[in-house]
């Protein structure tokens, strides 16, 4: 009994895990990060 | 040379050090109507630094006049310093009161005068920002400045009173008014300090940027603030402001045309706003001592200084300039 409620135990953060990953590759699901430059010359921008 | 800075602020200190360590003037008067802070400053500064617990307009025996005083004292400190021909560097926060001074413009311009209105932070820095990313745009239609922090309990108390006031922004030939507090927009600043909730403010940046590029059909200037900020904004301060805020930030964005593209310009910086307005302030004084700026009349720093060069000689200030181009994704 006791084995049987780790492997589901196991199988379900396998599966949390799993889903966690596809939606970050989800297209449309972007980390976006600010595009701020610091500007070194003047002159040539 | 002699430096007279008004005012023993947060900003006022400050130009004291910077002048005294750019080498540009022999001695400083510091002048301010409360001993604590005179005090307070005459610790941290050097011999060649002289405190002066006078009124704000009074003998102003100096090669040039800094107006870095609170806000109802520099409108009399500007009178007093062109009736005298002094030339003068006015840090100016305050919107009525900076419409007050450009109001003087007729006076410096008989008596052939150089007065340099908004050399802070913003308006200021500011001020040469769009006068830099005007050069990146072959035609400039709208200029949109925001700014968040505060530099010393005197700017905080202007900032305080902008949110509960009437903000004045140019929009297609004529002042639009907005009530302060009003009109939010999220707004990117440079690192560190990042997204902020930005309002309609009483803030001079459009009246001297209307000044300086009168073509521009629209001009804004937004302020960052918190919820309670704009709730208490029309109370009295309740707490006494703090000696100096933390970091700060301004960001200027210029939406025009290039090669027949619409395009935008976005710059910022992110500083302490005491230490930005004074390195601004201390850079212009510099400039009107070696006679770098070529002014007998009222004028705002926009127009008078090349900003590239300018903007180089901040870098070297640890001012450090950023533009935004655009969102990178990395998935």
């Amino acid at each position: 009994m006791d084995k049987l409620r780790r492997a589901l135990a196991a199988i379900m953060t396998a599966a949390a895990v799993a889903g966690a990953l596809s939606f970050q590759k989800e297209p449309g699901v972007e980390k976006r990060t600010g595009g701020w430059k610091k500007i070194s010359n003047f002159g040539n921008n | 040379m002699r430096a007279l800075v008004i005012g023993a602020g947060a900003v006022g200190t400050k130009v004291a050090q910077q002048l005294l360590s750019s080498n540009a003037v022999d001695k400083i008067l510091l002048r301010d109507i409360s001993p604590e802070k005179l005090g307070v400053a005459s610790k941290t500064l050097g011999s060649r630094v002289e405190v002066e617990h006078f009124p704000f307009s009074q003998n102003m025996d100096a090669d040039v006049v800094v107006v870095a005083s609170p806000r109802g004292t520099q409108l009399e400190a500007v009178k007093k310093a062109i009736s005298l021909r002094r030339p003068t560097v006015v840090v100016s926060d305050g919107l009525s009161e900076t419409v007050s001074i450009l109001n003087l413009e007729k006076e410096a311009f008989e008596l052939g005068v150089p007065v340099v209105v908004g050399t802070g932070f913003a308006p200021g820095l500011s001020c040469v920002l769009t006068a830099y990313g005007k050069t990146l745009l072959e035609q400039t239609e709208e200029i949109h400045v925001s700014k968040m922090g505060t530099g010393g309990p005197a700017c905080a108390l202007v900032h305080h009173r902008a949110l509960s006031r009437m903000s004045f922004g140019w929009r297609e030939d004529k002042w639009d008014k907005r009530l302060g507090g009003s009109g939010r927009e999220l707004l990117w600043f440079p690192e560190p300090v990042g997204p902020q909730d930005c309002y309609h403010a009483a803030l001079s940046d459009p009246v001297l940027l209307h000044n300086a590029f009168p073509e521009v059909s629209r001009i804004s200037a937004k302020m960052a603030a918190t919820r309670r900020d704009r709730f208490t904004a029309f109370f009295p301060m309740l707490t006494p402001p703090h000696d100096e805020g933390g970091i700060g930030a301004i960001r200027v964005e210029l939406r025009g045309s290039k090669n027949g593209v619409q395009e935008n310009i976005v710059l910022g910086v992110s500083e302490h706003p005491a230490l930005a307005a004074a390195s601004v302030t201390a850079l212009t004084s510099e400039y009107l001592l070696k006679q770098k700026i070529n002014l007998n009349h009222m004028s705002t720093l926009a127009l008078i200084v090349e900003p590239s060069e300018f903007l180089s000689e901040l870098t070297k200030r640890s001012i450090v300039v950023e533009i935004f181009e655009g969102d990178k994704t990395t998935v």
